[in-house]
């Protein structure tokens, strides 16, 4: 499996693997973005289809079923992983925005 | 007519250039309904509208991985979900287009993204292309040598036709390789750099000229092909497509049952290696096999008649009537328009081969009778070789030297030399002795020239007529008497 091949997920990664926590297909996994976000993040196929070939490729998902042209994917336990590593990463970045905008500017010029 | 047909250039370094023209020729009334080979564009007429395009790149298929009908299927119509209808598609390039104005969502939604699958299909372009230009320089240099050298090349029209491909084809590869390596080093710093992917809209000229003529010369290939396999009825041609055919089979059931199937990439592999072995032993075997078949079997016995061509047969030299084998072997060229060979066989007799050729003019002729000679140089080279080395190391004197017009008195004043240049010496020695013309005129034509020292091998030239005769004493008055009457062979 490659590992290294996605280090800190981009935007409609993100999303995707989020939804991807219940089984779901193609045309789904666009919808559920769409409303989880409220219509602020727009994944169009081109970009859901390549991701979702490269993510099942890297072992990120699994393929649970492929009926009616549909195939149907849930995430797998190392996109589990990718996904609880970004989680994290967006908390330290969210915490390092939260300390700016707290005042720590003062905490910093009195480090010593 | 319904529909149209355009020289134009689609790849993934100018996709949004091609949008634009694609939405030029829709309000024109021309729909794109099918890219071939990513150059040949057919449109179908429609009422003239205003449409929006969008080429988006989705990779299809690897070297070991083919996306299946249905999950192409899939994502033509989640496309549609979002308001894009298909029109086709150019190897891994998908066009869809809209009404102006309608509401559709982007279908790529992340350039990140984008160029990533963007530069995995230049990057499979790229491997390809370092793959295949070696392989084509390689057969041009052995192809153009020939061309000028050949007898065959002169004779053989597809080789005419085929072989000025390659340079182009390489030419093609080169131009298609520094764009795709500029295009993908470009847009990953402008990726880097947060800015927008950065496309070509450049019109390729040179791309489109060299691909519409590469087409044209490859159809006149297909159509010499079937001319000279069909109307000549030479089963060479045919018998040589056996090993393209097996490929072309081979690769086919790979690519439609291995490389979508749910297996792993490392059982694909092993497909892979298994189809190519497979493909190259059927094509020996049985490229190997009709060829002894064909040089086995009985019924080629004087199967065609013989009379409308000028060449020799057994029964013309002696009074009785053998039976004989042999057939005739036809090709066609634009340098020499008809050309045929007759290998004719009795058991009791031996044999007898004539090679005609006419040519388009008098100076191909020469030229071919040159290359005759020049072959038989070679083959007398290749023959003579060794049993001189045998001499000028061990001192053992070959009787086929002797035979050969050499005595070891020529061979004793060249013992000083080194051993390369004194084994060339005497190879010129026996071209010397060997190939000469036919001074005491004897023939009484244009060009004579005795290829071996017998005089059982022969190359004559009347006109644009030129003769490669094999297997009769050719210094005979007699027999050549025969021949001349036989094949026409008088001064025109």
């Amino acid at each position: 499996m490659d590992n290294k091949r996605i280090k800190a997920l981009t935007q409609p990664m993100f999303y995707i693997l989020l939804s991807l926590m219940e089984k779901r297909h193609g045309y789904e996994i666009m919808q559920y973005i769409d409303w989880l976000t409220e219509g602020r993040v727009k994944v169009g196929p081109g970009t859901l289809y390549s991701l979702l070939s490269r993510f099942e490729d890297d072992g990120y998902i699994q393929m649970v079923s492929d009926e009616n042209n549909k195939k149907t994917y849930l995430i797998s336990s190392l996109g589990k992983l990718a996904l609880d590593t970004e989680i994290e990463r967006l908390k330290l970045l969210l915490n390092d925005a939260s300390k700016v905008k707290g005042g720590s500017e003062d905490e910093f010029q009195n480090r010593e | 007519m319904n529909f149209k047909i355009e020289n134009k250039f689609l790849d993934i370094t100018n996709y949004p250039s091609i949008e634009r023209h694609l939405e030029k020729m829709a309000s024109k009334g021309w729909l794109i309904n099918k890219i071939i080979q990513g150059n040949i564009f057919i449109y179908k007429k429609i009422s003239p509208e205003r449409l929006e395009f969008s080429i988006t790149p989705y990779e299809i298929e690897t070297l070991f991985t083919k996306k299946s009908r249905e999950e192409l299927e899939e994502f033509n119509s989640v496309c549609e979900s979002v308001g894009w209808n298909y029109a086709t598609k150019s190897y891994d390039l998908h066009v869809y287009f809209k009404k102006q104005g309608a509401e559709a969502m982007d279908i790529q939604t992340d350039e990140e993204e984008e160029f990533r699958t963007l530069e995995f299909i230049g990057k499979k372009h790229i491997r390809s292309y370092y793959v295949l230009i070696p392989f084509l320089l390689f057969f041009s240099w052995l192809g153009l040598g020939s061309l000028f050298t050949s007898i065959s090349a002169l004779k053989n029209g597809l080789i005419q036709i085929i072989v000025p491909l390659l340079p182009a084809g390489i030419i093609l590869l080169i131009i298609h390789l520094f764009n795709i390596k500029r295009f993908l080093k470009i847009n990953r710093k402008n990726i880097e750099l947060g800015k927008s992917l950065e496309f070509s809209d450049s019109k390729f000229y040179i791309t489109r000229t060299i691909f519409a003529i590469t087409s044209i010369i490859l159809f006149l290939g297909i159509i010499h092909f079937l001319y000279v396999a069909i109307f000549l009825k030479n089963k060479f041609m045919l018998i040589g497509l056996i090993p393209t055919l097996i490929g072309i089979i081979g690769a086919t059931i790979y690519r439609i049952y291995i490389k979508p199937a749910k297996m792993k990439l490392k059982h694909k592999k092993i497909g892979f290696i298994v189809i190519l072995v497979a493909s190259t032993v059927l094509s020996i075997v049985l490229f190997v096999g009709v060829i002894l078949n064909i040089a086995i079997r009985d019924d080629n016995k004087h199967s065609q008649n013989i009379d409308s061509y000028k060449v020799l047969s057994i029964n013309d030299f002696i009074s009785d009537t053998l039976e004989e084998e042999g057939e005739i072997i036809e090709l066609a060229s634009i340098l020499i328009p008809k050309s045929y060979d007759y290998y004719s066989y009795s058991r009791g007799f031996g044999s007898i081969r004539t090679e005609y050729s006419k040519a388009l003019t008098e100076e191909i002729a020469s030229n071919l009778v040159d290359r005759y000679r020049s072959q038989a140089e070679n083959k007398l080279i290749r023959r003579n070789s060794r049993r001189l080395e045998l001499y000028f190391e061990e001192g053992i004197f070959d009787d086929y030297l002797l035979r050969s017009g050499l005595t070891k008195e020529d061979l004793s004043n060249l013992e000083g030399k080194e051993l390369k240049e004194a084994i060339k010496a005497a190879n010129n020695m026996i071209n010397e002795k060997s190939i000469v013309e036919d001074i005491e005129n004897l023939w009484n034509l244009d060009e004579v020239y005795f290829l071996n020292i017998e005089k059982d091998e022969i190359v004559i030239r009347n006109g644009k007529e030129v003769f490669y005769l094999e297997g009769l004493d050719f210094s005979d008055k007699e027999i050549i008497k025969i021949i001349k009457d036989k094949l026409n062979l008088y001064k025109k």
